[in-house]
């Protein structure tokens, strides 16, 4: 399916642009104080100069982009309430805790990225790498509780996979006792609907995600029972005592319900691709911060021949060689092995098209065996198919990283072994390459999971606005992100690139 | 303990925003006028001061950011019911923290390596985006006040050409700018006057100035902030019956009128503060107006937020009744969000909170020190 059919392709492609160049930006503060701290501590260790100076133009890095990244973020979080408001208040009702506790994130990371920085020289060395541990942390649990809630977009806590011709995919739900005795049984047992068991105060359903899909829909419209498919799942003495209640406040109830019994501040991270999403996110972040900064060094190196960029230069090399291949053969693999079980449609819509010895190797990688039996793309739903582009992007990715840890191992064999000098200005493309295999990640992701907004239960149409903007407003703030990413981009270039160089 | 973490970080955000505008249209000039003049003095002020800007200026955000996200956590309906309605407002606010950030970051990090003409005109870009971007908060507070603009037709949208002929929005974005400029002139006075008091001879004429800036921009801010509250009289009488209350005698569901006799005492003793600086030189006179004034602005930020109590907007009657009915529940501060409702989420919120706001405080401690060596 063409990615472009799905809803609201312009405020989709408005809310990438927005929130990538928010990734594009943050990554640097997920893995520069990281590599910024190891140098300080080599430098406390050796009390060799040229390791502060690496520690110190880190820093300056991302310090320097912190502030717009900030800006972006916040920018990117009203795009999402202005965009997709029906997304956000869902998030907000139900599982607000990751987005609450972002906000101790976020404030731990400015006031202790600001305080490495700033605090160079007014605080003891050992007190200022506390410092920058306080500050990887935040910058690290800002990106844990920010994953959480997008693993859960990707695979909410409780879904249930299994054959389509059953009705699934299914979400668990608790039901209210209250709600239960409302409730036509057999009607949704005959829709599809599981009993799973039963608690105290509720009944352990699993809901065929369609169903659950046209109650989140309903509900978001503001439409009353009456006027909903859960009208025809009601007893007939509720239907005429219920007709006229909002279809929400039925959702609401059970809910919030669900989210108690799975846990209120846990539901999130217990989403079953939760812990790859997470690791394989921090790993991008130090990956391309590993190589923007090996590329600075370089070219550094190149214009003045200083000891401190050849210093500089093969630590970030160390750096990327060893991101590069934990993000490949470790998180990477993991994240692989997540989609794979939990987002069939995904990986059906990744392997659509692929020749033969690739799928035999994408299966061997998924399930340990080169003829697993998988979902073909053919035999999804068409409700449920994902847009086949992802094919091309996810092999672009792959191709894309793969050259980069060739060349990182190249490198590696040319600068420790062969002790050669190979700085060139060449090597800025690395930084951009590294970008575009991240950016790529994310579009697959994302644009892997539509139809739907939240995976099983809400579609994009129900994310939406029901007031989006015309197109060339969309296209002009997009343009308007673009431009201001540039002058940034520029702005670095000027005072950190040049001037360090 | 869910109004009071809201009043908590509206409150802290507004008080360094306000900081923040004021900031961003002294620092520029001053600069300028040290370059044109070749005054040292002023040129390492105005660096310091930018210094201590862009840490607080970041700080505003991250508080502003919790505000919104609590808000979301606390009332997620009403935060649905505004991203469906205020594109263009937030929209506009939003473009413009993105250009102020943008801005902040270039004037600061290209300090001495622009050219002095480029340098001020990105100044003057820092300082316009500060003083536009709450043009669209402000409609927004605005629209709570009094919900011009709603209309049903084609569908529940908001009209913001009706929008901005909101009276209430006319008179409280001036006043806000104007509070703004008058806090900052009062704490830089203060301090400028508690350099002098330690010696700095210099400081003496930079207190004096800023002084009777803040003697100008505080008349005019009691001026805007008189018409404002008529404002409220007359389209939303419910919010200025609980803002006056028994100040003015007049029957308040919820009488805040307390905030506003502190308010207004502030006031008092900052235009005393004033007075007797410029008539009689007392400097020591003048270093509380500056605490005073920012413990104003704090004051009147929770006038404005919460005196439309339990209510998030204040004069629904001009909403047709069929939606008021429909929102009753989405608008009401008194419903929050059940899974908010535990005391554990509280302790939570406090145990991350107090350290954290510890910490800021010795971060804009440690950015205005002088480095050791």
């Amino acid at each position: 399916m063409d990615w472009a059919s799905y809803p609201a392709f312009g405020d989709r492609v408005l809310s990438m642009i927005g929130i990538e160049i928010h990734w594009l930006i943050l990554q640097y503060v997920l893995g520069l104080p990281l590599m910024a701290v190891i140098a300080e501590i080599i430098w406390l260790k050796t009390k060799n100069e040229k390791w502060l100076k690496i520690s110190r133009t880190l820093a300056k890095g991302f310090v320097m982009v912190f502030a717009v990244g900030a800006a972006m973020g916040t920018a990117s979080e009203f795009g999402l309430v202005l965009l997709w408001p029906n997304l956000t208040e869902a998030a907000g009702k139900y599982i607000f805790f990751p987005l609450y506790a972002e906000v101790f994130a976020f404030l731990m990371e400015v006031i202790f990225v600001y305080m490495f920085y700033y605090a160079w020289k007014k605080l003891p060395a050992k007190a200022h790498i506390i410092v920058g541990i306080l500050a990887i942390t935040g910058a690290w649990f800002s990106a844990t509780m920010i994953v959480s809630v997008n693993s859960y977009m990707q695979a909410p806590t409780g879904i249930l996979i299994g054959d389509y011709g059953h009705g699934y995919p299914k979400l668990t739900l608790f039901v209210p006792n209250d709600i239960v005795s409302a409730l036509n049984v057999k009607a949704l047992q005959n829709a599809g609907m599981d009993v799973l068991g039963k608690t105290k105060d509720s009944v352990i359903v699993a809901l065929p995600c369609s169903i659950v899909r046209q109650i989140v829909s309903d509900a978001f419209s503001g439409k009353i029972i009456r006027d909903s498919v859960l009208y025809g799942f009601l007893t007939a003495q509720a239907k005429e005592k219920l007709a006229n209640v909002p279809v929400k406040v039925v959702l609401d109830a059970i809910m919030w319900n669900t989210v108690k019994h799975f846990g209120v501040y846990t539901i999130t991270f217990q989403s079953p691709v939760f812990e790859a999403s997470v690791l394989h996110a921090i790993m991008a972040g130090i990956t391309v911060s590993a190589f923007t900064a090996l590329a600075f060094y370089a070219y550094s190196a190149y214009r003045r021949n200083k000891d401190v960029a050849k210093l500089g230069f093969k630590y970030s090399l160390a750096f990327a060689t060893i991101a590069i291949i934990l993000q490949g053969l470790v998180t990477g693999h993991e994240m692989g092995v997540a989609v794979a079980e939990w987002n069939r449609e995904k990986f059906a819509a990744i392997l659509e098209g692929s020749p033969k010895f690739l799928k035999s190797i994408e299966l061997l990688l998924a399930y340990g065996n080169p003829n697993a039996k998988y979902v073909e793309y053919s035999e999804i739903p068409n409700a449920l198919r994902p847009p086949t582009i992802i094919h091309t992007l996810y092999y672009l990715k792959i191709g894309l990283a793969v050259a980069l840890a060739v060349t990182a191992l190249v490198l590696v064999y040319i600068v420790f072994i062969k002790k050669k000098e190979p700085y060139s200005p060449y090597l800025l493309a690395l930084p951009v390459v590294a970008q575009v295999v991240s950016f790529l990640g994310w579009a697959v992701r994302e644009i892997g999971r539509k139809p739907w907004t939240i995976y099983g239960i809400m579609d994009v149409r129900t994310a939406h606005t029901m007031n989006p903007p015309d197109t060339v407003t969309a296209g002009l703030i997009a343009l308007y992100f673009v431009v201001l990413l540039v002058a940034l981009g520029y702005g670095i270039y000027r005072f950190l690139w040049r001037c360090e160089g | 303990m869910i109004l009071e973490f809201l009043a908590v970080t509206l409150g802290l955000h507004v008080m360094l925003v306000n900081l923040g505008i004021g900031l961003s249209a002294v620092i520029p000039f001053m600069k300028r006028k040290g370059e044109r003049e070749g005054d040292e003095y002023l040129l390492k002020t105005s660096r310091n001061l930018m210094k201590f800007y862009a840490s607080a200026y970041a700080l505003a955000g991250v508080f502003g950011t919790a505000f919104t996200v609590f808000l979301l956590s606390y009332y997620p309906s009403f935060i649905g019911l505004a991203g469906n309605l205020m594109f263009v407002p937030f929209g506009l606010s939003i473009l413009l923290i993105a250009l102020h950030f943008l801005s902040l970051t270039l004037y600061w990090y290209g300090w001495d390596k622009f050219k002095q003409e480029t340098h001020f005109a990105i100044g003057l870009v820092m300082m316009s985006s500060a003083i536009l971007i709450p043009l669209g908060f402000r409609a927004v507070f605005g629209f709570l006040n009094v919900p011009m603009g709603l209309e049903l037709q084609p569908k529940l949208h908001l009209n913001v050409l009706k929008a901005l002929t909101n009276p209430t929005f006319l008179a409280l974005y001036p006043k806000s700018i104007l509070a703004s400029l008058s806090a900052t002139f009062l704490v830089l006075a203060s301090v400028f006057a508690y350099k002098y008091t330690k010696g700095d001879e210099r400081a003496y004429e930079l207190a004096e100035k800023f002084a009777k800036l803040g003697l100008i921009a505080l008349t005019l801010t009691a001026v805007l902030g008189i018409a404002y509250a008529e404002t409220l009289n007359l389209y939303a009488n419910y919010k200025f019956s609980n803002a006056f209350g028994s100040l003015l005698g007049i029957r308040a569901e919820y009488d805040l009128s307390w905030i506003l006799a502190i308010k207004m005492t502030l006031i008092a003793i900052q235009f005393a503060a004033l007075g007797i600086f410029l008539l009689r030189k007392n400097f020591r006179a003048l270093i509380p107006a500056g605490f005073l004034a920012l413990a104003g602005v704090f004051l009147g930020e929770m006038l404005n937020a919460f005196s439309q109590y339990p209510y998030l907007i204040a004069e629904v009657s001009v909403i047709p009744e069929n939606v008021r009915v429909a929102l009753a529940d989405v608008i009401n501060l008194a419903k929050p969000n059940p899974l908010t409702t535990m005391e554990s989420l509280y302790l939570l919120t406090l145990a991350f909170l107090i350290p954290l706001l510890i910490s800021s405080v010795l971060l804009v401690y440690l950015v205005v020190k002088p480095e050791s060596s």
